[in-house]
């Protein structure tokens, strides 16, 4: 059995933020962990993830020719959800008229969980028959989190850019998925916070929320980017047993121009193989492959035969991995 | 002399810790081309499972070279200077002169050495012995191993007495590190079994 990428579309907020909008801290700032992003998106106040999703599935099965009862399954992953009791998936069912059986609304692995997606639908396949799975990234934390008055001053504000990309994957031979590697590092899974003014989400305040990362370990972080993501790079390469000096494209997460430039060396690419959107939608998180990797498709950048490698790793350095695609 | 009239140097007082954090992130990469570390010194180096004294014991032997290296093997007293020569059998038909320079209290141990001819021993190999309980909180030793890209690798200085059609040592330069790691490797395995079993340090060739 083998699971292929059928198609895939991104759809980004209409809002355009540029760098002014964070006011000096941003300009001033010498960390690069914060650095190099020149505009982002920013979703709406009263928009929702689900309607991205479902206009941008909507196109992929019209131009498909498929029907929505075609998709059996579901899977999303917003990372400052429109629904936290519900989840998305359901509502994305219904908008698109659609009968999947099988959602699930993943609220973990963040910059990798489209690669962790894919795992799971390809499990689906084997285990329970799926034919058709659609995979949901958006990424929400521009405009829910980052572009509130409090926070927006603060130097990484500007880094969190919203977007949205839908995925199409099926049982097929063709953009075959031909290795996937994922590791778990629970050592690193509470470096990484959202923080409420030290209340919890769900007690009553004033205050908007943060993502934070404890500054004593931002070092520490970026080793961990440095070593994990080129890790899996190589492991996936092993098990499909192909050397690096085949991989036509690699398109990671893009938490800063550093990372960037550290994995495309790691990997021995030049720059223009190395896609990326960090410059005009800064840092997508989960949402940053699948848009690159849209993106791209439109442009016609792949053909028949290329070897795509899509890697990264999450938040502090929770997950990490990597996955093969033969276009 | 005041130090303000020296371009460049990065120092609290006037590269605050952000810029600097900034300079030392874009420092840091997460591979190196071999060429960068390995150009111009090849510096390796490896814990080993036997203790200091031992460790210079047997490093400091002559003979012990003709254990722990790949091709040095032969060895015949050129003179008392403490020079000899031997075999190189990397190369064809090869003399390989060398001295060993050693100090005990600081625990160094250099190999002054060259190839065709024992005048002018440029080839030199560093090695320095640490006590691993002082840096790794454990018993045994670190060797330190130093090599330096000296002029004489890019053109043999003394060309009439090199053998006829014999490649230069230098065209092997960017195979140093390899060729040491593995040498390094043939150390450590001989000493820890020595220490282990409780066998004297003497070389047993000789």
């Amino acid at each position: 059995m083998s699971m292929g990428l059928v198609d895939i579309e991104e759809i980004l907020p209409a809002k355009i933020v540029d760098n002014s909008f964070f006011g000096d801290a941003f300009k001033e700032n010498q960390n690069r962990m914060f650095k190099g992003c020149v505009e982002r998106r920013h979703i709406g106040d009263k928009e929702q993830s689900v309607d991205y999703f479902a206009s941008a599935a909507k196109k992929l099965l019209e131009r498909n020719g498929l029907q929505a009862q075609d998709v059996d399954m579901i899977l999303t992953n917003v990372s400052v959800p429109d629904h936290i009791f519900t989840g998305s998936g359901a509502i994305l069912n219904k908008k698109i008229g659609g009968k999947a059986k099988w959602i699930f609304d993943l609220h973990n692995t963040g910059c990798v969980s489209f690669i962790y997606m894919m795992e799971v639908a390809k499990s689906f396949m084997l285990s329970h028959g799926v034919k058709r799975v659609l995979l949901c990234s958006g990424q929400t934390a521009g405009g829910r989190i980052f572009a509130k008055e409090e926070n927006k001053n603060l130097p990484q504000s500007a880094i969190p850019g919203d977007g949205f990309a839908v995925a199409l994957f099926e049982e097929t031979e063709s953009r075959k998925v031909l290795a996937t590697v994922q590791e778990v590092f629970p050592e690193n899974s509470e470096d990484m916070k959202a923080n409420y003014a030290g209340k919890d989400h769900w007690e009553a305040r004033s205050e908007v929320g943060n993502l934070e990362f404890p500054e004593e370990k931002v070092t520490q972080i970026i080793g961990r980017g440095n070593r994990l993501v080129p890790k899996m790079i190589y492991q996936a390469l092993k098990e499909a047993n192909l050397k690096v000096t085949e991989l036509d494209y690699l398109i990671t997460n893009q938490p800063n121009y550093l990372f960037l430039r550290n994995w495309r060396e790691a990997v021995l690419l030049p720059q223009e193989r190395h896609l990326n959107t960090f410059s005009k939608y800064s840092n997508l998180f989960g949402a940053g492959i699948p848009i690159t990797l849209a993106e791209a498709n439109k442009e016609g950048k792949f053909k028949e035969g290329d070897l795509i490698c899509l890697a990264g790793f999450s938040h502090a350095g929770d997950y990490a991995a990597a996955t093969l695609i033969r276009w | 002399m005041s130090l303000d009239n020296i371009e460049g140097l990065k120092r609290i007082e006037t590269t605050g810790k952000d810029e600097m954090g900034g300079i030392v992130a874009d420092l840091t990469h997460a591979v190196y081309p071999h060429d960068e570390v390995y150009g111009d010194y090849c510096p390796i180096q490896s814990y080993i499972d036997c203790p200091p004294e031992k460790v210079f014991e047997y490093m400091s032997h002559p003979y012990s070279l003709a254990e722990w290296t790949y091709s040095m093997r032969e060895f015949q007293k050129v003179n008392d200077s403490g020079l000899y020569v031997g075999k190189d059998k990397i190369g064809e038909n090869t003399d390989i002169y060398f001295k060993v320079e050693s100090n005990k209290e600081a625990l160094l141990v250099d190999y002054h050495c060259a190839w065709d001819q024992g005048e002018d021993l440029w080839m030199i190999y560093l090695n320095r012995i640490v006590p691993a309980q002082r840096v790794l909180n454990k018993p045994g030793s670190i060797v330190f191993w130093q090599n330096c890209k000296h002029p004489y690798y890019a053109n043999n200085p003394y060309p009439q007495k090199a053998p006829e059609g014999r490649p230069w040592v230098g065209n092997f330069w960017d195979m140093f590190y390899a060729g040491h790691v593995v040498e390094l490797e043939n150390l450590k395995r001989i000493l820890e079994y020595k220490h282990a079993n409780n066998l004297p340090m003497t070389p047993s060739i000789g």
